[in-house]
């Protein structure tokens, strides 16, 4: 039950982004909606769901859209990953953190583009990079994170969610 | 095993990060084909998605033609002295026209063979991210549409097609920061490269004409079109128009500034088309 419904709200993600999401636009910068749901997945199902969520969401959008398979996938599998490694060391009900760690994990995964685009000789200046790109999204996904983070922790709250997938022992 | 896995947690990402390098290394280079399982999830998740797109197309467009109404009134009046003049050209043009075919019969002009076409390709979604300017499109190999075909609206060109799979494809806009195409200037004839604005972004981003001879007279308003070179594309697409130029003493090529002809803001459909050679 609970592949199912982490498989269905990733795919339910994905259309959500490609469709509706470009419309939601302010100058340009789309928010991470995916960010946002592996950081929630990690903070509140631990490293291991947060790193399988986090590849599997990854991948699909290298599929769908990405040049070569793997960029996303590894980008945001190492976010669920250190994302997991706050389980349980955050209240829930809380806001700030979460939306702190979406920011984090957002302008991390910019770095880690920015590098894989020099790369990939894509002449890009970290300060553009930077300004226009990385720190609006960061801040863009920021402000969905209270919400979503809220769904989740309702969410994972059912019985059926219970199921530990962690990396820790029972 | 599962002991294992609980207590190097890390020895697992480690493993996957690995794995996933090596996969990202072994597919960066040009693909033509996608493989059969990313075309099985695409064709999925394709069908999905073109209901959504246009559904929430046709909601922005409802409430955005308030606002264009009267705008329209205004361009309705423009347009109707427009089309008195345009008439008068296409009479004068007509007979230019003749006049050349009587001309290249004389010369026993090779004629160029119609191109490809794909029509009534909808686009069904764009990529998600910040950083580059993909979409799919509902059309595939089996309905005729190959790799390096243009893709193209009534307002000129839209993108490249990068990947192809059976009854879906990916398109890189000439937008994105990884594309580049060979274009020529319509008036001057001059030979340059169209690249996308890469910080950029932003969908309504621009686009960069390069490698311009030193001695061209490009001039703001002039019109881009594909130059056919290379004979990817078919000759004499619409590109943009040049909103600036840069000319860098230093450089030894002239920049020029080129807001793309068509509106990415709002694509839904179009037709992709490949020069006879392709």
């Amino acid at each position: 039950m609970k592949y199912w419904i982490t498989a269905a709200i990733l795919v339910g993600n994905m259309i959500f982004q490609s469709t509706l999401l470009p419309f939601l636009q302010v100058f340009g910068i789309k928010p991470d909606t995916l960010m946002v749901l592996v950081c929630c997945f990690g903070l509140l199902g631990g490293s291991y769901y947060g790193l399988f969520t986090g590849l599997a969401g990854g991948l699909l959008q290298d599929i769908l859209y990405g040049g070569s398979i793997g960029v996303a996938a590894f980008q945001y599998m190492i976010i669920g990953y250190l994302m997991g490694l706050l389980y349980e060391r955050i209240i829930p009900g809380k806001v700030l953190i979460p939306a702190l760690s979406v920011f984090c994990g957002s302008v991390v995964r910019g770095l880690f583009m920015m590098a894989y685009l020099y790369f990939s000789r894509l002449e890009i200046s970290v300060n553009v990079g930077l300004s226009l790109v990385v720190l609006p999204e960061a801040l863009y996904s920021a402000l969905f994170m209270p919400l979503i983070f809220f769904l989740m922790s309702l969410l994972f709250r059912q019985r059926f969610m219970k199921k530990r997938w962690s990396f820790r022992r029972r | 095993m599962s002991q294992f896995i609980k207590r190097w947690p890390l020895v697992i990402v480690i493993i996957l990060a690995i794995l996933l390098l090596v996969l990202i290394i072994l597919t960066s280079g040009q693909r033509d084909k996608l493989s059969s399982m990313e075309g099985l999830v695409g064709e999925f998740i394709t069908l999905v998605q073109e209901f959504l797109y246009k559904l929430v197309t046709n909601i922005t467009k409802f409430f955005s033609s308030f606002r264009e109404r009267r705008q329209l009134v205004q361009e309705y009046e423009l347009l109707k002295e427009r089309l008195v003049l345009l008439e008068q050209q296409q009479l004068e043009m007509d007979e230019v026209l003749r006049e050349n075919q009587r001309l290249k019969r004389l010369l026993d002009f090779k004629q160029e063979n119609n191109p490809i076409m794909v029509a009534g390709v909808q686009i069904t979604g764009k990529n998600p991210g910040n950083w580059f300017n993909t979409m799919t499109i509902d059309c595939g190999s089996d309905q005729g549409v190959s790799v390096n075909m243009a893709m193209v609206n009534d307002q000129g060109l839209i993108g490249r097609v990068t990947e192809v799979s059976s009854n879906w494809a990916k398109v890189r806009a000439i937008v994105d920061g990884q594309s580049s195409i060979s274009a020529i200037v319509e008036r001057t004839r001059d030979n340059g490269m169209i690249k996308g604005n890469n910080t950029f972004t932003t969908e309504d981003g621009l686009c960069q004409m390069i490698n311009l001879p030193l001695d061209s007279d490009i001039v703001v308003g002039d019109r881009i079109i594909t130059s056919g070179l290379g004979e990817i594309f078919p000759k004499g697409i619409p590109i943009g128009e040049v909103i600036e130029v840069v000319d860098e003493k230093r450089e030894k090529y002239i920049t020029a500034i080129v807001q793309p002809a068509v509106d990415f803001q709002r694509l839904e459909e179009g037709l992709v088309v490949g020069s006879h050679d392709n």
